[in-house]
């Protein structure tokens, strides 16, 4: 069960948003009492994992791999970037504010912000940061998915890029160290979803090569010069990638000397780290019991921001129309023994999700309903939809015409399998005769789902995740009009009251009015306790993020969106 | 020259026939006196018993889930604990043995008949039947058939057993074929079969009665090699993606769900009795293919 | 022999047509490509279906599937591989990297297999039925018993965790002076190698025992131990020539074999590879990799049984170029 995840974590938990611009959160940091008390000693080695390998490409947002932008993460900061309580602070820019008419955001770059060699950081590298994310080489040869970022920027054409150098009318720079940046319309998610997206990138290197060229050119496959915390020394393709701290960091020179990132299967990690071998890395919820007789090794717990969720095809033409009832998903929500499959699946180390948006995150809405497990509940729903209980004791639809809806599964992930056979059981429970298809290739799935407009295709249920960004944004998922709406649930009757009300909220909650943060919160609860209601989907819950690092570490902030502040973490000796 | 290995051949073929019982009796009488044989085909019956009579020696289904008791450790209830589907483990390794005996005698027969029966014409025969059989080998030895699964996943929306069995087919025949073709072009040179030809056997008469029983002993090797090899094979392909479901069992599921280091170095009870199983089996497999070759190998005799 | 070779060499081509067709088609009857993960997935992107079926035609995936393959083959005239839906590289960056990886495991490999397999299994034919022959004949089945993942997690655990002897992971030592030196890659090249070997040692043990235990009852070994020629002189001057030639047949497609990638001793040893690279393709719809993994393991594969054949036939004067 763990093996399999290795190769398919990318493909099944599709990512919402990765943004490796910011982290954020409030957690606590590790140790936080010896961090404080025992002096801080510099230098020393750090080794952290990969589970599978990386990509090749380590200029920012060329690379697909998740991996290789941690990497980068290390070596180049965007302009802002999010604390641990979620919030926009400084970075490389530490002033910005915005015209009255919410438009036009101004960001002064820090006096002291430097490339790893000395030279100061400036205007001109920004520049060429949104000049390549706008480019046509980038956005269309080399095929790049961040181009996003900047559409609402003033000058860019609707088809999202521009010829490669040429800088949107949008973008202005007022000094070596002020500029501004103008958007088509005001919009409350605008810095935190996108501009604290923006990269600097050294224009003494990158600027005399065309980026139809930047792919595959040295700087791309090793980057020397950065402006993060550790920049790159040497790459060994799809084994280890060896950073070195950068002196002239903006928030402070790192402490600890190097950082190693070594590609090492999950089936061995836990050996790495037993042995020393390796500082710090994700292990699985369920080793933590032993992982935590390991005399060397701290464990840490966070919820991760993210949610698993049981999707019906709501458009399906056998069972549509039970499918889109809510109160046959409200019926199936509280059929779920959630807890339960918390505690088999994850020892426990997770979090029941009852909204689009996680527990942990800065926005959820506290008072929503937390569906517990309740088959009685259940039962009395389907009766009440029409669903009596007909021979052999299932379910039939209201037309009493037989009910035996089937539940897709990628192969290749257990826990997956696991998961659908947990819910089964429930559902079979509540007299609901769900059947499990053979697990089929991701792939397989998604070609079914991105070709079901007429609902004939044969999956009916399916189970996904999302991995979450900082900002709650809601777009890109959740209107009716979305892409990953559409191909996922299809939840987009245009007729349904609940969906129009959906996309009014949507659209409100990053409107003008949404840069009153009370606004937008009061927007959002409202949002979410829409999607709590209707469930338009069975959201289900999320892992936990299960850390384990040496006890010679200190000081590291571990949040749901990553661990933050590397160049305030140290090695202790003579452990 | 040419007489004498004639007339050793014909003594060698007509030895057996003279002392007046059948071959096979001999052979059968062989194989008994020799104790590691024997010994090899009572574990492989005793595994074949518990395997197929899982029900009388555990009132547990290897498919019905537990949540309430998953990852549990070995207990009066369960001596060998639960998995992460709160199955319990001792049910599942008597039930496992079935896909994992199925797979393996599937895969030796594949080695055994078809391999050789190929190998042999091809060997025997040369020239261009040998060699067109030999790039119809050549080509389903490269057989894309990762690709060839997904096809079948995708075009008809399935996976599993059918998979897994068609796979052993598709690539358990053609290395032995392969190797069953040197062995027999060695053969053919031989003063013994060059004297059956010579005395006037035909082709047939002379590939299985006085080639093959020359090459068992390597057969033997290949057979056990083979199941060996296909009962690794289930942990592989659930590797990649392309196993069994989890509601069936398997020695290999078993032994590939535990082999991480947490699982290796802390819970043995996990990966042990499953381990145990597949190497008493392959270890009983080959003793009696040893047998059989002792037994069966006209040479040996002597 | 040299036209032997050739004619060989040549025989090749329609073998490779017909595998490579047989991928073509298999790959195009599948409904779907890699862009639907990569594009479909994707927030952000406006019209997923449009720019889908934009990257679909790109990578000429519209045309007629002859004319898909003809392009193919210009292109691979040209050492063209394509690029790589996947990974956006071209798929000759990406074998470059995993195949010098996986030919010199393979290598290694064969060669503890050839060292340790053939000696043994003369030895234990020699000494039929003695206590060395059974205890190494035991132990042989057991090695190919268990499967390979098992032995790689516990070499692991003994030789990297516990001993802290040997290196668990990669081909070199990161960020260390000495990192990527002939003294460092071998280092790392030991537990991966051994891995990978045992299974087949005790393979090679096996087959050489039964080979050998064949010819030493063949009439020219007993007129040559008649004859009174030293037992050693005889195991070697004819029986360990004649046992060995199946054992050629073996190695042959092992060598191929072995090229093609083990992927669970990858991802174990992290030892970037062609097997990791080849199920990740297959798995992913990434067509242009798959196409020219497959390609690669095939010409491996034909180019090994090549070689067998060659060594068959020079090994065994009774066995003519034909």
């Amino acid at each position: 069960m763990k093996r399999k995840s290795t190769l398919f974590t990318a493909a099944a938990v599709m990512t919402l948003s990765a943004l490796f611009a910011g982290y954020s959160g409030g957690i606590g940091v590790a140790d936080a009492a010896t961090a404080h008390r025992s002096p801080v000693t510099n230098g020393g080695t750090m080794v952290q994992t990969f589970p599978t390998a990386f990509g090749l490409n380590f200029i920012p947002f060329l690379s697909t791999s998740a991996y290789t932008a941690a990497a980068t993460s290390y070596s180049f900061d965007s302009i802002l970037r999010f604390n641990r309580n979620d919030q926009v602070s400084a970075d490389i820019v530490n002033k910005w504010w915005t015209s009255p008419d919410k438009k036009t955001y101004y960001f002064q770059i820090n006096p002291k912000a430097r490339w790893s060699n000395g030279m100061y950081i400036t205007t001109g590298d920004v520049k060429l940061g949104v000049d390549w994310l706008l480019s046509k080489s980038y956005n269309v040869t080399d095929g790049g998915s961040y181009g996003y970022l900047l559409s609402n920027v003033v000058g860019v054409p609707s088809s999202g890029y521009l010829p490669d150098g040429q800088t949107p009318s949008g973008f202005k720079i007022l000094g070596p160290r002020e500029f501004s940046v103008t958007l088509q319309h005001a919009d409350a998610a605008a810095l935190p979803a996108n501009l604290v997206a923006i990269t600097p990138l050294p224009t003494y290197i990158l600027g005399k090569i065309p980026m139809s060229q930047w792919k595959g050119t040295p700087f791309d496959r090793h980057p020397w010069i950065g402006s993060g915390p550790f920049i790159t020394t040497s790459i060994v393709p799809g084994q280890s990638i060896t950073q070195k701290a950068n002196p002239y960091y903006v928030l402070g020179a790192p402490h600890i000397a190097q950082n190693v990132w070594k590609v090492i299967s999950t089936d061995v990690v836990n050996g790495d780290l037993a042995s020393g071998q390796v500082t710090m890395a994700a292990i699985h919820a369920i080793d933590v019991a032993q992982m935590k007789k390991v005399p060397n090794l701290n464990i840490n717990v966070v919820p991760s921001n993210g949610f698993q969720y049981l999707g019906w095809r709501l458009n399906n033409a056998t069972y549509g129309s039970v499918f889109s009832q809510a109160t046959f998903r409200q019926a199936v929500e509280y059929a779920i023994n959630r807890p339960a499959m918390v505690k088999a699946l994850y020892a426990g180390y997770g979090t029941l999700e009852n909204g689009p948006l996680p527990p942990i995150n800065f926005w959820y809405n506290k008072s929503l309903n937390t569906y517990p497990y309740d088959p009685a509940k259940a039962n009395a729903l389907l009766n009440s939809i029409g669903m009596k209980i007909g021979a052999g004791g299932w379910r039939t639809m209201p037309n009493g015409q037989p009910f035996t809806p089937t539940l897709t599964i990628s192969s290749g992930d257990t826990t997956i399998q696991r998961q659908a056979d947990f819910i089964q059981s429930f559902l079979q429970a509540v007299h609901i005769n769900l059947k499990i298809n053979p697990p089929i290739n991701f792939n397989t799935i998604l070609t079914q789902l991105n070709s079901d407009s007429n609902g004939k295709q044969p999956i009916q249920a399916f189970l996904l995740g999302w991995s979450l960004s900082n900002d709650p944004d809601p777009r890109g998922l959740w209107r009716s009009t979305d892409n990953l709406n559409i191909v996922t649930i299809d939840w987009t009757n245009p007729k349904d009251p609940a969906i129009q009300l959906n996309d009014k909220l949507i659209h409100e909650s990053h409107g003008k009015a949404a840069y009153n943060i009370n606004y937008r919160i009061a927007t959002l609860n409202k949002w979410q306790a829409l999607l709590n209601q209707q469930l338009p989907e069975n959201f289900l819950f999320d892992a936990n993020n299960v850390t384990a690092y040496n006890k010679n570490l200190h000081g590291v902030v571990f949040t749901p969106y990553g661990n933050l502040d590397p160049q305030k973490w140290w090695l202790s000796t003579g452990n | 020259m040419a007489a004498s290995v004639v007339s050793k051949a014909g003594v060698k073929s007509g030895g057996t026939v003279v002392k007046g019982k059948p071959p096979s009796r001999l052979a059968f009488e062989r194989f008994m006196r020799n104790p590691l044989a024997v010994a090899g085909a009572i574990i492989l019956l005793a595994i074949i018993f518990i395997t197929v009579g899982a029900p009388l020696f555990t009132h547990y289904s290897p498919s019905v889930i537990d949540i309430m008791n998953t990852n549990a450790p070995p207990s009066a209830a369960h001596p060998l604990g639960t998995d992460p589907s709160g199955y319990d483990n001792l049910a599942r390794l008597l039930y496992g043995g079935r896909v994992d005996l199925t797979v393996a005698f599937s895969a030796g027969v594949m080695t055994l008949v078809i391999g050789t029966i190929y190998g042999g014409i091809s060997g025997y025969f040369g020239g261009w039947i040998d060699n067109l059989m030999m790039r119809f080998v050549d080509v389903m030895l490269n057989f894309p058939f990762v690709v060839f699964i997904l096809f079948l996943e995708a075009v008809f929306n399935t996976s599993g057993e059918l998979l897994l069995i068609t796979v052993v087919v598709l690539t358990s025949w053609p290395a032995s074929g392969r190797f069953m073709r040197g062995v027999f072009i060695q053969l053919r040179q031989q003063d013994f079969v060059i004297g059956a030809t010579t005395i006037g056997a035909g082709a047939w008469r002379t590939i299985f009665r006085h080639m093959l029983p020359n090459t068992v002993g390597t057969l033997s090797v290949l057979v056990s090699f083979a199941v060996a090899g296909y009962v690794g094979l289930e942990a592989a392909l659930t590797f990649i993606g392309l196993g069994l479901p989890l509601s069936v069992a398997s020695w290999g599921g078993m032994l590939s769900e535990a082999s991480n280091y947490t699982a290796m170095t802390t819970q043995p009870y996990l990966w042990l009795p499953p381990a145990i199983m597949i190497v008493l089996t392959i270890l009983s497999v080959n003793f009696i293919g040893d047998g059989l070759r002792d037994a069966f190998d006209p040479q040996m005799r002597s | 022999m040299t036209s032997y070779v050739i004619r060989r060499l040549l025989g090749l081509i329609p073998t490779l047509f017909i595998i490579t067709v047989i991928v073509f088609s298999l790959m195009h009857l599948m409904p779907g490509n890699a862009f639907q993960a990569l594009i479909g997935l994707n927030p952000h992107i406006k019209d997923a279906a449009k720019v889908i079926a934009q990257r679909t035609a790109n990578a000429g995936l519209n045309l007629s599937w002859p004319q898909q393959y003809v392009n193919w083959i210009v292109n691979l005239l040209h050492g063209n591989l394509g690029t790589s839906f996947e990974f956006q590289e071209p798929v000759t960056t990406l074998i470059g990297i995993a195949l010098p990886n996986t030919v010199t495991l393979a290598l290694t490999a064969e060669l503890i297999i050839l060292i340790i397999g053939i000696p043994v299994g003369v030895f234990q034919a020699n000494r039929v039925n003695k206590g060395f022959d059974i205890s190494t004949s035991l132990v042989a089945v057991f090695l190919y018993s268990v499967p390979g993942f098992v032995f790689a997690l516990f070499l692991i655990f003994l030789f990297s965790f516990t001993l802290n002897w040997l290196p668990s992971m990669g081909t070199v030592t990161a960020a260390v002076p000495w990192s990527g030196d002939l003294g460092d890659r071998i280092q790392h090249l030991i537990l991966p190698a051994t891995t990978l070997a045992l299974p087949s040692v005790a393979y090679y043990t096996r087959l050489m025992r039964a080979n050998t235990l064949q010819v030493f009852f063949q009439d020219y070994v007993r007129t040559a131990r008649a004859k009174g020629l030293r037992s050693t002189r005889v195991l070697f001057r004819h029986v360990l020539r004649n046992a060995i030639i199946p054992i050629t047949t073996q190695f042959g497609f092992d060598i191929g074999g072995l090229v093609g990638g083990a992927v669970i001793l990858e991802q174990i040893f992290t030892w970037p590879g062609m097997g990791e690279l080849t199920i990740n393709a297959n798995l992913n719809r990434d067509y242009p990799v798959i196409l020219a993994t497959t390609l690669i393991f095939a010409v491996m594969v034909l180019l090994g049984n090549l070689f067998a054949d060659i060594l068959l036939a020079s090994m065994d004067p009774r066995v003519r170029y034909n």
